[in-house]
């Protein structure tokens, strides 16, 4: 009936009966210790009373006979005291010690009073009393008695402690194996029942018919079994209602998503169309009708085309800046230095007469999407590029500063920079600085950067002063594989030493046709 | 050898009457159809509706395609081509307002030989013309008559 503990000798079964007989035969051995060493004492006490009632009665009959030397009566009394109490021997000497006369086996050595006890070994008690009449003595009584009895009431008693002891220890364990083989079973019943929970069946129902402890506990098992399973219920209905409503979430974003996109592709093509009318149909009446428009009908047709191609210029910018927003992120490595480089050729190639000093500081990376990166460092560059074009000396930095804290990155000029007064502007969309007659764009450039840098984790934030040029600085969020080397230049530099250039505007329509059309 | 006509499908009046001064201009005196939504495009190249009794071996040199069009839209207009084998080979180029990357990568996906965004500047819009004329009628071999 007992189920077999898969425990072995790490059991509770095994461990509580260690412990039990560990524990009771030290309470045994102390208690048989006890008891033998106060039988002992009160053996020896009986034995010394004995022994002091014998005192009086030896001295009232020996000590005359001594005196009077009387050897065969001494003899006799001597041989019937040997009998009558007992004793091993009795011998009398005078008081040269010379011996007189005895009874029984007199012992060839003698010593006075041994520890009663002690387990001697010749199982002999030894004493002497001196024989006085009238305060004077007159000789010596000798005389043995056995411990033998004494001895053996003692090992008597040890050996019936240790059996009782064995018989209870016995038992004990009997019973105690019998007991724990009932809780065990018990405990292991609801130690399967509990692994069955936690493999997820939570349909078990453990016998709970005793009106005990563990009856108690089977029942308060079976109570949380059934309470987890409620629990388990409703959660499994809130979670299905979460789904729910994360599916129908899921499917009104997806639809204002779709929404976006045909508006987003309304504007790409229908806003586009009059546009194309009106610019159009302006170079034909230019064309056709040259000879019947004066000089300043010619100006105004010339004022309509350029305004319908302003507006092309804003539309696709503003859609440019839709699409990195919705664009899916592929980050990996990203070779800062050689994009800026990359760039900085571009701009050159643009316009090569212009004499423009690029210090880009090598080996710079960043964790990111290539084609945003790109994006971001064109526009930076470019209006680093365009605010300079009024400068005899145009300088263009890319580099990594630690001023605040975290290595940013920045692009610093010496261009036409900006009042910090309107900094806050800086990086909304179509917000512009300076007039479109000082520098062209449409104010998305920044705008376009800005949500770049957001999309990656980081920040942007400029540094700037009229005349004294701009700073632009960012910060990616910090990757696996980024690593920003100390650039030491960077670092002498005062933080606001330079300041900086300004502002907004476009970049370069062609990276957004790019992003667009490559893939 | 027959007449190396342009098949032109646009909806938009202005950019039809832009598209045709812009061929003009270019000298290319090819005759152009124009249709006006893709059912006049499919009904001329397979002489259906208003095309019937059209002699079919008279196909286009290019097929100038817009992509937004009432009634059957351009990239229809495209699948409904390339499933044809009379129509399968001819060189389809789409000439749209869109820069969308999906209208692009369906474009392509459907066949369409090459892709050109109508530029809103009237001279890089003649420019654009002038080139496509130079190259699908003059420099291009097209396919031979299914």
């Amino acid at each position: 009936m007992t189920m077999k503990s898969p425990y072995g000798t790490h059991s509770l079964r095994f461990r509580l009966v260690v412990a039990c007989v560990l524990i009771q035969t030290v309470l045994l051995t102390g208690s048989i210790a006890n008891h033998v060493a106060l039988m002992s004492d009160s053996l020896t006490e009986q034995m010394e009373s004995r022994l002091e009632e014998l005192k009086p009665l030896l001295n009232a009959a020996l000590a005359p006979l001594v005196m009077q030397r009387d050897y065969a009566a001494l003899q006799d009394v001597l041989n019937e005291v040997v009998h009558s109490k007992g004793l091993k021997y009795i011998q009398v000497i005078d008081h040269h010690s010379k011996h007189m006369t005895g009874a029984g086996v007199i012992p060839a050595s003698f010593s006075v009073d041994r520890d009663l006890s002690g387990t001697q070994q010749d199982h002999m008690y030894d004493r002497q009393q001196p024989l006085q009449i009238t305060g004077q003595t007159v000789g010596h009584v000798r005389f043995g008695i056995s411990t033998r009895a004494m001895e053996q009431a003692k090992a008597d008693a040890l050996a019936q402690g240790i059996g009782i002891s064995l018989l209870v220890i016995t038992a004990t364990v009997t019973l105690l194996i019998i007991v724990s083989g009932f809780l065990t079973r018990h405990l292991l019943a609801l130690a399967q029942g509990a692994q069955k929970i936690a493999a997820g069946d939570l349909n078990v129902i453990i016998s709970a018919d005793q009106r005990d402890e563990v009856g108690d506990t089977a029942r308060a098992f079976n109570t949380m079994t059934v309470s987890l399973k409620e629990t388990r219920e409703e959660m499994r209905r809130l979670n299905g209602q979460l789904e729910q409503r994360v599916t129908e979430r899921t499917a009104q974003l997806l639809i204002v998503n779709q929404e976006l996109e045909a508006f987003s592709y309304s504007v790409s093509h229908d806003l586009r169309a009059p546009l194309r009318g009106i610019d159009g149909f302006s170079q034909a009446l230019l064309e056709d009708y040259d000879d019947k428009l004066d000089e300043s009908g010619k100006n105004m047709l010339r004022r309509v085309r350029a305004a319908s191609q302003r507006m092309a210029q804003l539309i696709d910018d503003l859609l440019n800046l839709s699409r990195v927003t919705r664009y899916e992120m592929r980050a990996e490595s990203v070779d800062l230095s050689l994009l800026a480089r990359s760039i900085a050729n571009d701009l050159q190639r643009t316009q090569p007469q212009r004499q423009v000093i690029f210090n880009i500081t090598e080996g710079l990376t960043a964790y990111g999407d290539p084609r945003l990166m790109r994006i971001m460092l064109e526009n930076l560059l470019s209006n680093a590029w365009k605010f300079t074009s009024k400068c005899e000396h145009a300088d263009i930095q890319f580099g990594v500063s630690h001023d605040h804290g975290q290595p940013g990155f920045f692009v610093r000029d010496n261009g036409a920079g900006f009042d910090m007064a309107y900094a806050g502007k800086l990086f909304g969309p179509f917000q512009r600085l300076h007039a479109t007659t000082e520098f062209e764009g449409t104010g998305i450039g920044l705008a376009t950067v800005q949500r770049i840098i957001h999309r990656h984790g980081g920040h942007i934030w400029a540094h700037a002063a009229v005349g004294q040029g701009a700073t632009f600085y960012f910060t990616l969020a910090p990757c696996r594989d980024a690593q920003v080397p100390r650039a030491q230049d960077a670092q002498e530099r005062p933080f606001l030493q330079h300041v900086s250039m300004a502002n907004v505007t476009p970049v370069t329509p062609a990276s957004h046709t790019e992003l667009l059309h490559s893939n | 050898m027959p007449p190396k006509i342009i098949l032109l499908v646009e909806d938009n009046p202005d950019d039809e009457a832009l598209t045709l001064r812009a061929l003009k201009k270019n000298n290319i005196l090819n005759e152009v159809v124009v249709a006006r939504d893709g059912v006049e495009a499919l009904d001329f190249l397979f002489a259906t509706g208003t095309y019937t009794g059209r002699d079919i071996s008279i196909m286009p040199q290019v097929i100038l395609l817009d992509l937004k069009l009432p009634k059957v839209d351009g990239l229809e207009v495209l699948r409904r081509l390339r499933a044809d084998a009379r129509t399968k080979l001819l060189p389809v180029v789409i000439l749209t307002s869109s820069s969308e990357e999906a209208d692009i990568v369906n474009s392509y996906q459907l066949g369409a030989n090459s892709y050109v965004r109508k530029p809103v500047d009237f001279a890089q819009f003649m420019e654009a013309v002038r080139q496509l004329g130079l190259y699908w009628l003059l420099l291009n071999e097209s396919p031979p008559v299914m």
